[in-house]
């Protein structure tokens, strides 16, 4: 360096200029700022995921199996679906997943539990479509998407149940119970009166016409009634709204207006007049045909029985005899939206049973607790304001489930919970003094719990359900998301409210006796009863007539829910000739098989495990004794090898389309004692002994069996 | 050690490189910055009193640094992101949960990002606190509230990229702020004695539609990572020039 360039550098500062305390400083932020590398670095070499990866590894290795390489991939393992447009990474850390050899391996290196992954194809739908959360996230929080502003967070426990029906029907959905039984609740319990919700039902037909209500009963019943309807049944449909004295009373009030435009014809039987014998026979007449009529397949008992119509019990402190026959004669007059089938009862039918309802059904303790009922109501009577009462109703949606001549709900009171499942939770009006997490599960529950806690604004009753169905319709609300794409659906669910009926004369005669209450045609309808979908296919003209005339019980285990509709011989005929034109399945196969064989194969499968026929046999499945009078052979031969199309529960044993022949021909050799032709009047008596527990079809068996 | 060094930097590949040899003296020393590209940005002096860290507090070069640092980590992030709608949102979270040190550029991009907002105004302010606007700086002056509208601009729309809640309501807010200006926007006053329409104001040209979707984000992606770094970067250029040539970097005088 030359000296000139010395004197113009001159004055530099010296570093020992530099105060100490500036120079720690630097070092220490220097080191701070290295370890943050290294950390990092670190945290990039081996992240999170990679240790339970290599602990998997690790665990499997002492079995068979082991995942992947040596050492950690550099790839993060993940199930990719297009269609869902999902990337899962859950396999990341959860890695025993489909690796038998961890089953019940500590959290979240274990097998995945239960046969779903053997029911769904984890490469075709991955982990979130069930389970939600954050699938690509490799970190546990991130990823179980508990994290700010991740819409969907993990479904624990029960909730999981929830995502079921982005693809299955939620009502009958199998391994879903608590969404099954929450669906079952929200559409009994009517939750579309109020909300917008998916194909659930009509509004206003829900419960009964109230335009009929003050002239059908009393009253004091009704103020019971609106003021606790828990007081009065034991599973009461409509829900608490929580009214004043005052508010009840006003109702009372402005229904009782209605009653003399809507007169109630009397029955013209007056008990009074009669004979104790002849009361005595009425009332068994009643219950007997309360009994064939199968009134509690629908009708609960004090809490013991269906859970389609209205329970029974106290039904006799609720309506008159008149009203009881006017009811049975005509339900839909009274309820637009009932299920209840048209009985093809004679007038003095009716009055039998409408007397034993009376009779059997009333509750004289409730009888006190009315009397109480009327003296408030008589006390609020001056003060009540039917006007009032009117507006009060149409503010609490009243109309949402009811008809009421001249009154009319514009648009819904409640929230649109078409999207409720996937709503932000930044929009659910949690309590100014919410406590804990502001997750959509916790606001869900402690609304269905309490709905009108926070403001004094809300108006939403209260259905005080037990812990275990509120949980069920917690499952049910967060399950209304959006579908999964048509591709990935297993089925569509179908409104139980609405069900298709055929057009014409049929329909109307189907629609008459409510068959889609209980039964669905290829999945529309009701799961309570078997599909008729393909009817006509499956069973003989013969048999089915018989039924329709005297239906019996087919399944020994199950309970016997289908009732004697008293049909006219006409009407059989209309009934069982659609079923057997119309509702038929194409391609079943040609059966051309050896009873023999057939015998054979039924004794290897051990069919007798499940099946009765002649004497002895389990009672899983049906009677087979008579099938070759009621299946069709090449039904038989199809559902042999396709159960789960016919949607039937029975194992798949037939192996060959030979194999499923073979039985169908054997089953075909086992026909009633007395094939019928369908004929009216002989096949009344067959039918009588059928139905007391077949003394008859054993016989005809032991004749089969000995002729082997 | 020295006789080495000597060696190397008098020898021809450095020459070619650097064009001169070591300086010796006043002159030559000039001579290296004045035929380096990179160096003659550079002022061939400063004054003693130019280093004192309180007064400038560094804030145009602490700009500067994070306008290059975030060019880098920019380009890395610009390999893995696709600004497609359907993909957007999902490539930003695979940048942060399995993209090999994805994670720390996307933090390093988005807190100097941050950072470079601030010392761009801060900068600014320094520069009107201590008089340094006036002449011969009024120029430069100019070209710094370029700088600053373009820093602000940058950050705007790299704000729609990550499509996510945050970024679709953000631009939708700034975006109908443009729509209210005067004349240029279909929503401001005079709008209607230009003609400007709900379909042809600034914010239609913003979006390339009337409201925010797939062309938006394409324009926000382009103007982000090509438009205005360029612009950004010649205004630099311009800038750091202008520094030098109006008397060096600001000092007490």
């Amino acid at each position: 360096m030359g000296r000139e360039v010395t004197t113009h550098d001159s004055n530099p500062i010296p570093p020992d200029e530099v105060p100490l305390r500036q120079r720690i400083v630097f070092a220490l932020s220097s080191l701070a700022l290295l370890a943050a590398f290294a950390a990092w670095i670190a945290d990039e070499v081996r992240p999170e995921w990679a240790r339970h990866y290599l602990a998997a590894r690790a665990l499997l290795s002492e079995g068979a199996g082991a995942p992947g390489s040596e050492g950690v991939p550099t790839i993060v393992p993940q199930v990719y679906v297009p269609e869902l447009e999902a990337v899962d990474r859950c396999i990341a850390c959860h890695a025993g997943i489909g690796h038998a050899g961890a089953a019940g391996a500590r959290a979240p290196l274990g097998d995945h539990p239960g046969p779903m992954l053997q029911l769904h194809e984890q490469a075709e739908i991955g982990c979130t479509a069930c389970h939600d959360g954050q699938g690509r996230a490799t970190t546990t929080q991130a990823a179980h998407g508990e994290v700010a502003h991740w819409e969907a967070p993990l479904l624990r426990g029960t909730l999981v149940q929830a995502s079921c029906a982005r693809c299955h029907n939620p009502a009958t959905v199998p391994r879903a119970p608590a969404l099954r039984r929450g669906t079952e609740i929200m559409a009994r319990r009517a939750c579309f009166g109020c909300h917008v919700m998916p194909g659930e039902g009509v509004r206003g037909a829900v419960g009964p016409d109230l335009s009929f209500v003050a002239s059908r009963t009393s009253s004091p019943w009704l103020f019971a009634w609106l003021k606790s309807p828990a007081k009065v049944l034991a599973v009461p449909r409509m829900a608490d709204f929580l009214l004043s004295d005052q508010e009840a009373a006003d109702i009372v009030a402005y229904l009782e207006t209605f009653a003399p435009g809507h007169p109630l014809e009397d029955s013209g039987f007056d008990p009074s007049s009669a004979s104790d014998d002849a009361l005595d026979a009425l009332y068994d007449k009643g219950a007997s045909i309360y009994r064939v009529s199968r009134c509690i397949s629908c009708h609960a008992v004090n809490g013991t029985g269906g859970t389609v119509g209205v329970d029974h019990g106290r039904i006799g402190n609720k309506l008159g005899l008149s009203a009881l026959v006017a009811w049975i004669e005509h339900p839909e007059r009274f309820h637009p939206g009932t299920r209840m089938p048209l009985f093809r009862l004679a007038r003095e039918e009716r009055i039998a049973v409408a007397f034993y309802l009376s009779e059997e059904m009333k509750d004289p303790d409730f009888e006190t607790l009315l009397d109480s009922a009327g003296k408030e109501l008589e006390r609020l009577r001056p003060a009540a304001d039917p006007e009032r009462g009117r507006k009060r109703m149409h503010a609490l949606g009243c109309f949402g489930c009811h008809k009421l001549q001249g009154q009319q709900q514009t648009q819904p009171v409640g929230a649109d919970l078409s999207l409720f499942g996937e709503k932000p939770v930044e929009r659910l009006p949690f309590a100014p003094d919410w406590q804990g997490h502001r997750t959509r599960e916790a606001w869900t529950r402690a609304k269905l719990k309490d709905p009108r806690s926070g403001s004094d604004a809300l108006l939403m009753p209260r259905f005080d359900l037990p812990e275990e169905d509120l949980e069920a319709l917690l499952v049910a609300v967060l399950s209304l998301t959006r579908r999964a794409p048509p591709g990935k659906r297993a089925d569509d669910p179908v409104d139980p409210a609405q069900p298709r009926y055929p057009a014409g004369r049929t329909g109307e005669l189907m629609r008459e006796l409510r068959c889609l209450t209980c039964h669905a045609f290829d999945g529309e309808g009701a799961a309570f009863a078997p599909d008729l979908g393909a009817e006509g296919s499956r069973v003989k003209l013969p048999w089915l007539r018989d039924f329709l005339r005297e239906p019996y019980e087919i399944r020994p285990t199950l309970v016997m829910r289908m009732p004697r509709f008293y049909l006219q011989d006409s009407e059989i005929d209309t009934l069982a000739g659609y079923l057997h034109l119309a509702r038929v399945r194409d391609g079943l196969p040609r059966v051309d098989g050896a009873p023999e064989r057939g015998e054979a194969l039924y004794s290897e499968h051990r069919c007798a495990g499940c099946h009765i026929l002649g004497t002895h046999g389990g009672a899983v499945g049906p009677n087979l004794s008579e099938v070759g009078s009621r299946l069709e052979p090449s039904w038989m031969a199809w559902q042999l090898l396709h159960p789960g199309l016919a949607r039937a529960t029975e194992p798949q044993l037939a192996r060959t389309d030979a194999e499923a022949a073979d039985i169908a021909a054997f089953l075909s050799t086992l026909l009633a004692r007395k094939p019928s032709d369908g004929g009216g009047e002989r096949a009344e008596g067959r039918g009588g002994s059928a139905s007391e527990g077949g003394g008859s079809p054993l016989e005809g068996e032991a004749a089969a069996g000995g002729s082997r | 050690m020295s006789g080495i060094g000597e060696r190397i930097r008098n020898g021809q590949l450095w020459k070619s490189i650097f064009r001169v040899g070591i300086p010796s003296d006043r002159r030559s020393r000039l001579q290296v910055i004045l035929h380096n590209f990179f160096l003659h940005l550079h002022p061939t002096r400063v004054a003693r009193s130019g280093l004192k860290m309180t007064y400038t507090f560094c804030l145009g070069g602490i700009s500067a640094f994070l306008f290059i640092l975030l060019t880098i980590t920019g380009v890395f992030l610009m390999f893995y992101y696709v600004p497609e709608v359907g993909r957007a949102y999902s490539d930003m979270k695979d940048i942060g949960f399995v993209v090999p040190f994805g994670r720390v550029m996307r933090a390093l991009h988005r807190w100097a990002a941050h950072g470079m907002v601030i010392t761009v105004i801060l900068h600014m302010l320094r520069v009107a606190l201590t008089g340094s606007y006036k002449p011969p700086r009024e120029f430069n002056w100019v070209i710094g509230v370029s700088l600053l509208v373009l820093t602000l601009l940058l950050s705007f729309t790299g704000y729609l990229l990550p499509w996510d809640q945050l970024a679709f309501w953000a631009i939708t807010v700034g975006t109908n702020m443009a729509a209210a200006v005067p004349v240029a926007g279909h929503d401001g006053p005079f709008h209607e004695v230009a003609g400007v329409a709900v379909d042809n104001d600034v914010r239609y040209a913003l979006l390339g539609g009337i409201e925010v979707g797939p062309n938006a984000l394409i324009r926000f992606y382009v103007l982000h990572c090509v438009a205005l770094p360029l612009i950004a970067v010649v205004l630099m250029g311009v800038h750091f020039w202008r520094v030098r040539k109006d008397g060096g970097i600001s000092r007490p005088l």
